[in-house]
Order: C-alpha cells, then sequence, then structure tokens
C-alpha cells in the first residue's frame, strides 16, 4: 500500500490528509483515489504537483512504487 | 522632456544640518539606471566610497520608488532601502510592500537620500514639498508598533510611516525596519544605519499623483495583466496556494523536496514540517490583505488568541521567518514562532539573521563551542523555545552573549572562535536565507554570487524547483530544457542564475513584487518593456535588449560597488556545510553543492573573468560604465578579453 499525503487545498476540500493507496505507479495512484479525492485532484490536474520521495513525477508517470514510497500531493507553489 | 512614472525629483536630506533640498532626476540617469535599485546604486556609488563605515554619518541612506510604483501596474507597490550594509560592509539593500512606496510617489519624489547624523532622536515628516524634522526623543526606545501608533495619533493617521525599534537603535548589526506595522525592510541591517543617525522614522503623505504617458496603452497592459492574474494559467494555482495560504505554503513543498532547512542547516528534511505548515497556521490568520495593487493578497495577519503566547498580533510569519525561527531551530510550537516573529517586528530584527545567529548559537552548545561562563545560566538547546525568546531580547538589547551575536554570525563566530567559524552559515557576511544548494544546487551560485551575501532575492530560480519545462524551452531552448529543469543538476545553473539575476534587477528597480515573477513565472523582460514605454514614454524602454542591458549595468555597478569595498572573487562561495558534507537525510539525502563549475558558467556568460572575478574592461565599456572603470582601476588592473583574462 502506498501512503498518499494530500496537502493545502486538496486536504482542506477533501476533508481527509492522509489514505493509503493500492498501486504500483503515480498514474494508477491517482486513478485508485477515494472518488471524493479524485474528484478534486482531477479538477485541478493541470496545477497539481506529485511528489514521491523528493522525485518529482509527472501525474501520468508510470515509474513503478515498491509500495513503501510516501506519495505528496500538492498544488504548485514556489520561490522562497 | 519629462518623462512620466517619474516624478523627476529627488529629496536629499542632510540630518546634521538639518536642512533639505529637492534635485531633479536626470532623464539619462533614468534611461539607464531605471529607478529603485538601479537608482539606489547609481547615486550610492557616486556618494560613497571605501572609506566610509556604514555606521557613521558618511554612509548614505537611499529610499527609492520604481516608475511603476503607484501607477496601477500590477504588483507595484514595493519601495526599497539601499546604504553601505553594517553586518557586511558592502552593498545593502532591502524591499518591502504596502503602500509606503506609492505615498512617496504622491508626496512628489522617486527616492529620498538621507545623509549625515542628527544631535538628537528625530523623525522626519514629509508632506508633499514640506519637510519636517520631528524631535523624537519621545520615541527613541519604543518598540515599532507603539512608536508608530504615536506618530499617526499625533500627527495623522492617512500617514505612512516606517520606523526602527530598538535594536535599530541599539545598532544591532541585522536590525530592520518596519513599515505601516506588519511589513519589514528585513535585510542587510538598514535599521542599524537609521539608529546610526538617530533617524526614528520616516513618515509620508503625499496629495500628488502619477502621470502616465499614454494613458490609453498603459491601461490596455494593465487590463492584459489583471486578466493574466485573474485567468491565465497560473491564476488558480497563485490564489489556492500564495493567496490562500501565504508563503508558509511553501514548508511542506520545501519539505517534500528535502529543501527545508533544518537544525542550523545540518539537513533539508523535518518530520515536524506540518506543525508549522501554510495549514496549521490558518487558524491562526485573521485577517487576509494586499499590496498597493496586487491581487495575489499573499500578506496574512496573525493572532494567537490563547494560552501561553495570547495576544500575539503579527504579520505573517513568512516562509523565510517560519524556518528561520522554526524547523531551522527545531522549534515545532507553531504559537511559539508566531510569538517570536512578533517580537522580531517589534524589535526591528531581520527573522532570517535572527534565527540563524540563535541557530549557530544552539549548534555551538551541542559541540561545547561555547562556555557556561559566556552563556550565564542560558540553555541553548534545540527546540528550546523560552531560551530563544530570551536570546530574541538579549540581541534586541545586546545583553551577554546576545551582544556578540548582535554583531551577525561571521563576526560572532570570530569573537567565540574554537572552530565555531565552520558553523556561522553565512555569504560575505550575511546569514544565509531558508534554502539548501544540496537540495537544489543553483540556490549554490545565486547565495555565492548575491550582492548582499547569502540571498534568495537577487537571482532564487524557480524554472528548477519544481521543474516548469515550458518556461525552460521558452528562455534556454529545447536542447537545455531538461537539465535546466533538474534542481539536483549542477547543469546550465550558471547561465539560468545569471538570467533570473538581470530580471531581478530590473524588477527591483521597476519596482515590482517577485510574485508574478520569481514565482509564479508570469512576467518575463518582454511585459515589462510594454508596460514601461506607455507608461514612461521613454521609447528605449520599449526594447527589450535596452531593459536587458539596464539590468546588466545595474548587476555589474553593484558588483563593482563590492569590489571597490574590496570583496571580490575571494569571497564569491558558500559555507562549508553544503560542499563538503553530504545531505544527511530526506529526499535530497547524500547530496552536496558542486559549486565551482556553475560559477565558471556564470562568470563565462556575466563577461567576468573567472580567475579574478574581475569584470572585463570592455564589459564595463560596452554597458556604459566607463566612470566606474576608472575608479577601479585605481585599485586593480581590470583584465582585457585579448589580453590574459580567462573564463
Amino acid at each position: 500500500m502506498v501512503l498518499v499525503r494530500l496537502h493545502g487545498v486538496i486536504k482542506e476540500e477533501g476533508g481527509i490528509g492522509v489514505v493509503n493507496v493500492d498501486a504500483k505507479s503515480v498514474s494508477e495512484v491517482l486513478h485508485k483515489l477515494p472518488s471524493r479525492i479524485k474528484d478534486i485532484v482531477g479538477k485541478y490536474i493541470k496545477y497539481v504537483v506529485i511528489v514521491v520521495d523528493g522525485e518529482i513525477l509527472h501525474v501520468n508517470s508510470e515509474k513503478y512504487l515498491e509500495g513503501d514510497e510516501a506519495v505528496d500531493i500538492f498544488l504548485v507553489a514556489g520561490g522562497g | 522632456m519629462q518623462p512620466k512614472g517619474y516624478t523627476g525629483r529627488i529629496l536629499f536630506i542632510d540630518l546634521t544640518k538639518q536642512k533639505y533640498v529637492v534635485k531633479p532626476l536626470e532623464v539619462s540617469i533614468a534611461k539607464q539606471f531605471i529607478g529603485g535599485s538601479g537608482l539606489a546604486a547609481y547615486l550610492l556609488w557616486n556618494m560613497l566610497n571605501e572609506n566610509v563605515h556604514p555606521l557613521s554619518p558618511d554612509n548614505v541612506l537611499v529610499v527609492a520608488t520604481g516608475p511603476a510604483t503607484g501607477a496601477l501596474a500590477p504588483s507595484a507597490g514595493r519601495f526599497m532601502v539601499a546604504s553601505k550594509s553594517p553586518i557586511t560592509g558592502i552593498w545593502g539593500e532591502s524591499h518591502a510592500g504596502g503602500f509606503f512606496g506609492p505615498e512617496i510617489k504622491y508626496a512628489g519624489y522617486d527616492a529620498i537620500v538621507i545623509t549625515g547624523r542628527s544631535s538628537e532622536p528625530v523623525s522626519l515628516i514629509i508632506n508633499d514639498d514640506e519637510v519636517t524634522f520631528y524631535r523624537s526623543q519621545h520615541l527613541w526606545g519604543l518598540d515599532t508598533r507603539t512608536a508608530t501608533n504615536i506618530i499617526l495619533d499625533s500627527l495623522g493617521r492617512d500617514l505612512h510611516v516606517m520606523v526602527i525599534g530598538p535594536a535599530g537603535e541599539n545598532m544591532v548589526k541585522f536590525a530592520s525596519i518596519m513599515v505601516d506595522y506588519y511589513r519589514a525592510l528585513g535585510r542587510t541591517g538598514m535599521g542599524a544605519v537609521m539608529g546610526s543617525k538617530n533617524l526614528k522614522a520616516i513618515a509620508v503623505r503625499g496629495s500628488r499623483g502619477v502621470e502616465v504617458h499614454n494613458p490609453d496603452e498603459f491601461t490596455k497592459v494593465v487590463e492584459e495583466f489583471l486578466y493574466i492574474n485573474t485567468r491565465g494559467p497560473w491564476a488558480l494555482p497563485a490564489q489556492l496556494s500564495l493567496g490562500k495560504y501565504g508563503t508558509p505554503n511553501l514548508v511542506s513543498l520545501m519539505n517534500a523536496i528535502g529543501r527545508l532547512p533544518t537544525k542550523n542547516h545540518w539537513t533539508g528534511y523535518w518530520e515536524h514540517a506540518d506543525k508549522i505548515s501554510g495549514e496549521a497556521l490558518l487558524k491562526y490568520r485573521i485577517s487576509r490583505g494586499s499590496c498597493f495593487s496586487c491581487m495575489i493578497m499573499c500578506k496574512h495577519i496573525t493572532m494567537v488568541g490563547g494560552g501561553k503566547y495570547a495576544g500575539t498580533v503579527t504579520g505573517g510569519p513568512e516562509y523565510e521567518s517560519l524556518v528561520s525561527l522554526g524547523s531551522n531551530l527545531l522549534i515545532d510550537n507553531a504559537e511559539a514562532v508566531i510569538y517570536m516573529n512578533q517580537l522580531c517586528n517589534l524589535y526591528g530584527l531581520d527573522t532570517i539573521s535572527t534565527g540563524k545567529v540563535i541557530s549557530f548559537l544552539f549548534e555551538c552548545y551541542e559541540r561545547g563551542l561555547v562556555s557556561e561562563e559566556e552563556l550565564r545560566g542560558l540553555k541553548p538547546t534545540w527546540g528550546n523555545e523560552e531560551t530563544a525568546i530570551e536570546l530574541i531580547k538579549m540581541i534586541t538589547y545586546r545583553q551577554g552573549i546576545g551582544n556578540v551575536l548582535a554583531e551577525g554570525v561571521a563576526r560572532a563566530a570570530r569573537i567565540i572562535g574554537r572552530g565555531s567559524e565552520y558553523y556561522a552559515l553565512h555569504v560575505k557576511g550575511l546569514e544565509v536565507s531558508a534554502q539548501d544548494p544540496r537540495a537544489h544546487k543553483s540556490v549554490g551560485v545565486t547565495w555565492a554570487t548575491s550582492v548582499r551575501g547569502a540571498d534568495h532575492l537577487r537571482s532564487l530560480t524557480t524554472v528548477d524547483e519544481l521543474g516548469y519545462r515550458d518556461i525552460a524551452i521558452e528562455r534556454f531552448g529545447a536542447e537545455m530544457a531538461n537539465e535546466v529543469c533538474n534542481r539536483l543538476s549542477e547543469g546550465y545553473k550558471g547561465v539560468v542564475v545569471k538570467d533570473q539575476e538581470d530580471l531581478f534587477a530590473l524588477v527591483d528597480s521597476v519596482i515590482m513584487c517577485k510574485y508574478g515573477t520569481m514565482w509564479p513565472p508570469m512576467y518575463y523582460f518582454d511585459f515589462i518593456a510594454r508596460l514601461l514605454y506607455p507608461l514612461t514614454g521613454i521609447e528605449e524602454f520599449s526594447n527589450v535588449k535596452h531593459l536587458r542591458e539596464a539590468a546588466e549595468r545595474i548587476v555589474n555597478l553593484k558588483r563593482c560597488f563590492n569590489l571597490r569595498e574590496g570583496i571580490g572573487k575571494e569571497y564569491e562561495t558558500i559555507p562549508k556545510r553544503f560542499t563538503s558534507e553530504p545531505m544527511p537525510t530526506g529526499p535530497a539525502k547524500g547530496h552536496v553543492c558542486n559549486l565551482e563549475p556553475m560559477l565558471k558558467e556564470y562568470y563565462l556568460y556575466r563577461r567576468w573573468d573567472y580567475n579574478t572575478g574581475l569584470p572585463y574592461g570592455e564589459t564595463l565599456e560596452e554597458l556604459g560604465l566607463n566612470f566606474v572603470l576608472v575608479e577601479l582601476e585605481k585599485r586593480y588592473s581590470l583584465p582585457r578579453r585579448g589580453n590574459g583574462g580567462s573564463s
């Protein structure tokens, strides 16, 4: 199971900060999110940043996930 | 013909004689140096020299606006101050938002130049053409909020006020200036310069407007900006991240990529980051506001309603403050961090430098480098919020070990000795900002080359931060894009930082906000050109090449300011922690910053000699900086491209 941590408006609108998903890639993670969260992520998909153990991956990434990774889902931000 | 946008007037104030005079802003200077930071560089180059001590009456404080300030251009409410910095001894500048900058323009000035030293505490009250030297003994010693309240209650609530606190009066080397309560001119100790001049505050009220060359065309461009801000591709994320949560929104994201400075920058990842994140701070927010003419509205006011820190009300804390006073000290009590932020603002201390001198002491204590006798009962242990709070007070009033820390981390390490220098994280004397070049490689060259020392606001690049490929292709071409976007690679970071530094030199001179230019990367040189010509009527400003040249001129002039002070390439490095200690934990684990290749590339694109760090003579000539070249050649033998110079 992959640990998925939700941040910012995605967390706020979804009312939940952490979910576990049985998935082998980022694209599968996004596909298997609980439907309410999936809808929210879908709404912001153009602006979503996926970070897997520090590595930024594209929302369609098929990179294999072992299952012990943490996937963080943010809305894009930057600067200092 | 006098260009529009500018007032065409500079106010010169002599505090020693308590006299003032207004002189015209020469059009040729505006064309070459734009305004704001560029104008300040021109003025300070000509008015200062290497023999002037930063805290002497001979130092000069420039308060400057840009042509866009107060003219309804988006995010153009900012202004800046510049001087020789007491913490670094070199170029110092700091910027703030709010409404003070536009008010200077409305009072009829592009800049205010302050020289001398008053024989007693004084404030400057500027009402259009009238300048009053307001005796301020009754304000001396007061915190920034109380002093601001008294000025507004006595002289009118429509004034805008910049004021120092006790830290500036006591000439703490990293003292800040607070503007209209909640905005800070934080970095490089500009508050100490005011303190050294016995200048408590400057209050401004203006009744004029800003004239525009071509109102129809200017309005059209402004409307386009507004469209981009509200409906463009970056509008929604800017509002939902930066607008909704403010800069604290960055805490969780930076932690996720391993770039959250933790424990005096020992590492870039902290398990407790969520406790000081944007989401955690949201419940303390009581107000959300904007600067003049800004739609992002990232300014949050927070309040702690109960518990130990009840009654705390402060602007921010911003990302840099949260990190410096939070993760950097391992303090995960958000309410304590908010309280410390308030204390810094009331006393007039830069939160970044304050956090970094305290974390330096914490690490020295952990490693047995400071004695119990020096600490006089203090227990500077990681996460100890009571000690951190006590140290903020001791720094402000220069008590005990606080008097050592008040000198800034570089001098403090020299005083303490015993190998503590290694843990003093600074570049050219300025404490490092809240990034980590092991997790974001371009930060290394940004810090090393920044004219004011370790700094994120002269050239921090975001194109590589999360990897914006479209922007990278647009600016650097498809061949370079992948490497540019990789924050963990040193590839092409010299050219990326050079480009960003030029953009920021222009942005800081126009003056616009970094939000919109740094992140989101919406506005680039071309957009600024489209704005400036209808605003000013200066035809050259419609030409991107001219603006890029002006930006390079400004960067070079400031570098030459530092070279005149004897600060050159030998100081362009970063603390060894980042070059030789692999990141111990988190997503960037194992990485170090390999600075030299980036630096070499940066010098190449800057047209400076890699061996000496000096600009080629031709570079200065091509930029129209012959007057600088003549003066520098008294000190250096400037290399020539065909004469042994290397890049």
